[in-house]
């Protein structure tokens, strides 16, 4: 016999989790209940042993008079204070006529600890592992495939030549084990560089005699991958370097060999973006970038939907960006030292630290010493033709200080700390860094801090997800900056390196898992659409947000 | 919802509100499924009772059961799905009468064409347990939705069906026509009614009888 309260909640997370038989159980203490707009469901402070689901109309939580969430249909609300035994941190007041489904948290106890995911689902919550529990619900699963370690499926008698060996000794080596590459080694086993097929081509193509020794032709330093590391640093490691070959090493010895190729076979739907990093390489127009960035969108698309970490998308997608923009450098002619030395590009911001957001959006800083706007101007069009928006900050080579504290009173003061080197000249980057590092001073630190504080507004439940993420990776900048630490780093390390010096550690954890969680979902909404699921952890995520915010007051502003 | 209205509601202070009686009476939501519509010949297939406190379902509390009849009428099988297959194995009346008595004692029966389904267990109780059924209180959510149109200045002369109520409600439920099912949306039409009857200062008394009804067809 099918009831409707069991019919329907099977179909939503995390109950869809439950077998037939383990809804009925949770049913059998149910109540539903309908109350009017106004009517409080329970007071702050006060135990209660059900929890809620909202299965029609609105739900606020309010704390001192302040609506802190807003709990909508098919949402949960008493989690924590229902299975902790604790009093609720808030009143709970139907904000419209609402009906509730409520579950005897006795019941969802019995439950967490017989079903393995609808026990994860509710371990999460309650230990803010939002980050994780997001994954936990990507159907695919695909971190559990890259999670493999690389040895378990790298060829394990890696072909190996010693360096004073001629090109003709690697070529009948790799015609006698039919492989792609050598690696050559020193009498250590260490690695020292690689011969793969296509450096074969080029030499012939290039008259190179073959009787040269290897270590005169070779590629050199080798990119290698640690034995323990995951199948996802190798594949980075693939699609960033445009490469097909990793030696494996242990104590840096060479153990194996990786190639692409392995990688592909066993992660075949996944890894859309390894080719289209060597398309980069070989692209000869702008046209040709035109169609690889559209691609390259589908397959962060790809990515999203496959479970891929935020992580690992930003790291594929700086490095491709990159890899696009130094083409359009080289269309451009801009990259020739001649030009190269009087100027220097340098992403700052979000890009600057490796975390793009979408669309891509890229800010720089270019410092110049000679009037080369002409050059510049085309290289910026030809950026914004591909599909990249720009947005560039110039200054000329002298007046780098006076550029800077002309921006302390600016909105993103801050900015300038997240940079790196990517195209011109490496002096003048060195001098820009030093400007910078001495000019963001601690109290231009508390100073952004205080105007954060004040845009974040504690309150409300409107905050988007992406003034809650830019919320965190502007605190963690100043925080940093407080510790002495003015080294451009994606949030998420920034956090790490906090924790536990000036954030304490249970916070810090909670708001890296929120950070990671809610970039994935800034994402989703940008690209893919987000749904129910995500909804639930952003505002999980902002309460931990709220937290940071309070603590962040407490401790410095006061 | 404005901002206003919004801060509005959180203001609300609900503590000196006053408690209607109909908040704490206990209900019983009631649906039979039966071989026909003459209780004089046909006879119960399926009960389904839903309990309620004021305006809380319990859901967790309900019961149902399928019941053997002693002769199938099987034309019916279109209207509720029920086969012989289904009711062999399934207690008789007899068996099932006690504890559905138990269920439905004291409390104020609530259903969507109640009377009918009374007449069905009054004559089920009478020729097959030799006892005498007829309960005091009851309410047919069809009377009740008319008179809160009525109270709205709306006339209404012709019978309310059920999709129309459950529309009305904003209810869209999936599963449907068993009994189970359709007791279940009858008590979530009938919480949000009592709602609005508290909006009218109805008691029980006025509930019970604007919820009376003479006819069943």
């Amino acid at each position: 016999m099918s009831f409707p309260p069991s019919h329907y909640l099977s179909k939503i997370k995390p109950f869809s989790f439950l077998s037939g038989k383990e809804i009925e159980l949770l049913l059998d203490d149910m109540e539903v209940s309908f109350y009017k707009a106004g009517k409080t469901i329970f007071k702050k402070g006060k135990k209660i042993n059900r929890l809620y689901f909202v299965r029609e109309g609105k739900i606020g939580l309010i704390s001192d008079k302040d609506l802190i969430e807003v709990v909508f249909e098919d949402e949960l609300f008493g989690i924590e204070a229902s299975l902790n035994g604790l009093p609720t941190e808030y009143t709970a007041k139907a904000l419209e006529d609402s009906v509730c489904f409520e579950l005897k948290a006795d019941r969802v106890k019995n439950l967490i600890s017989r079903n393995e995911r609808f026990g994860e689902f509710f371990r999460k919550i309650l230990s803010r592992k939002f980050y994780s529990l997001l994954k936990l619900y990507d159907e695919n699963r695909v971190d559990d495939l890259y999670a493999d370690s690389v040895i378990n499926l790298a060829r394990k008698s890696p072909v190996v030549i010693a360096s004073h060996k001629s090109i003709r000794d690697a070529v009948r080596l790799m015609n006698l084990h039919k492989v792609g590459s050598v690696v050559v080694v020193d009498d250590g086993m260490r690695p020292l560089g690689i011969i793969t097929h296509s450096d074969i081509v080029r030499f012939v193509n290039e008259n190179i005699s073959f009787d040269l020794a290897v270590k005169e032709v070779m590629s050199s330093p080798v990119e290698a991958v640690d034995s323990e590391a995951s199948l996802m640093d190798a594949y980075l490691k693939f699609v960033s370097k445009a490469i097909n070959h990793l030696p494996v090493v242990e104590d840096g010895r060479v153990v194996g060999l990786i190639s692409s190729k392995d990688l592909i076979s066993k992660i075949e739907s996944h890894s859309s973006l390894l080719p289209l990093s060597k398309k980069v390489m070989r692209c000869k127009d702008i046209e040709e970038l035109e169609g690889i960035f559209s691609e390259i969108k589908i397959s962060i698309i790809n990515m999203i939907e496959s479970g891929f970490d935020y992580s690992s998308i930003s790291t594929v997608v700086t490095s491709l960006v990159d890899m696009i923009l130094k083409k359009i450098a080289e269309f451009r002619g801009i990259e020739r030292k001649e030009i190269s030395k009087n100027f220097v590009f340098t992403p700052i911001a979000d890009f600057g630290r490796r975390e793009p957001s979408f669309p891509i959006k890229l800010r720089f800083f270019v410092l110049v010493k000679d009037d080369l706007q002409p050059l510049l101007n085309e290289f910026y069009e030809d950026v914004r033709r591909v599909g990249i928006e720009l947005e560039v900050n110039l200054c000329y080579g002298g007046e780098v200080d006076s550029f800077l504290r002309s921006c302390v009173n600016t909105s993103n003061a801050l900015d300038f700390l997240d940079s790196r080197y990517l195209l011109g000249d490496g002096a003048l980057y060195v001098r820009f860094r030093e400007a910078v590092n001495s000019y963001l001073s601690n109290d231009l630190a508390i100073l952004s801090l205080r105007k954060l504080l004040s845009e974040l507004e504690l309150s409300e439940y409107g905050n988007s997800v992406e003034s809650l993420t830019s919320f965190v990776s502007d605190c963690a900048k100043s925080l940093s900056i407080l510790l002495g630490d003015k080294t451009s780093r994606p949030t998420p390390e920034r956090i790490k390196l906090l924790s536990g010096v000036i954030i304490p550690k249970n916070l810090a954890e909670d708001l890296r898992e929120a950070y990671l969680a809610l970039k994935k979902i800034e994402l989703k909404i940008k690209l893919t659409g987000k749904d129910k699921f995500d909804d639930l952890v952003v505002k999980k995520s902002s309460g931990v947000i709220r937290e940071m915010g309070q603590w962040v007051e407490t401790n410095f502003l006061k | 919802m404005g901002g206003n209205e919004l801060s509005e509601v959180i203001e609300l202070e609900t503590e000196s509100e006053m408690e209607s009686d109909l908040e704490k009476t206990e209900f019983c939501v009631i649906d039979l499924e039966t071989t026909g519509l003459n209780p004089k010949k046909d006879e119960i297939l399926a009960i389904a009772l839903i309990p309620m406190t004021g305006m809380r379902i319990h859901a967790g509390k309900h019961y149902y059961t399928l019941i053997k009849p002693k002769k199938f009428r099987y034309k019916s099988i279109e209207f509720h799905g029920i086969c012989p297959s289904d009711v062999s194995p399934a207690p008789a009346f007899e068996e099932v009468g006690k504890e559905v008595l138990e269920l439905i004692e004291g409390k104020v029966l609530i259903g969507f064409a109640t009377l009918f389904d009374i007449e069905f267990l009054k004559r089920s109780f009478k020729e097959k347990m030799k006892k005498k059924f007829s309960p005091e209180r009851y309410a047919d959510i069809a009377e009740i939705e008319a008179w809160l149109l009525r109270k709205k200045g709306i006339a209404i002369t012709y019978r309310l069906d059920f999709d129309t109520i459950m529309k009305t409600y904003g209810i869209s439920e999936t599963t449907r026509h068993d009994a189970l099912s359709d007791a279940y949306i009858t008590a979530r039409i009938f919480q949000k009614q009592i709602s609005r009857l508290i909006d009218y200062n109805a008691t029980i008394f006025d509930l019970v009888r604007i919820g009376r009804r003479l006819f069943y067809f």
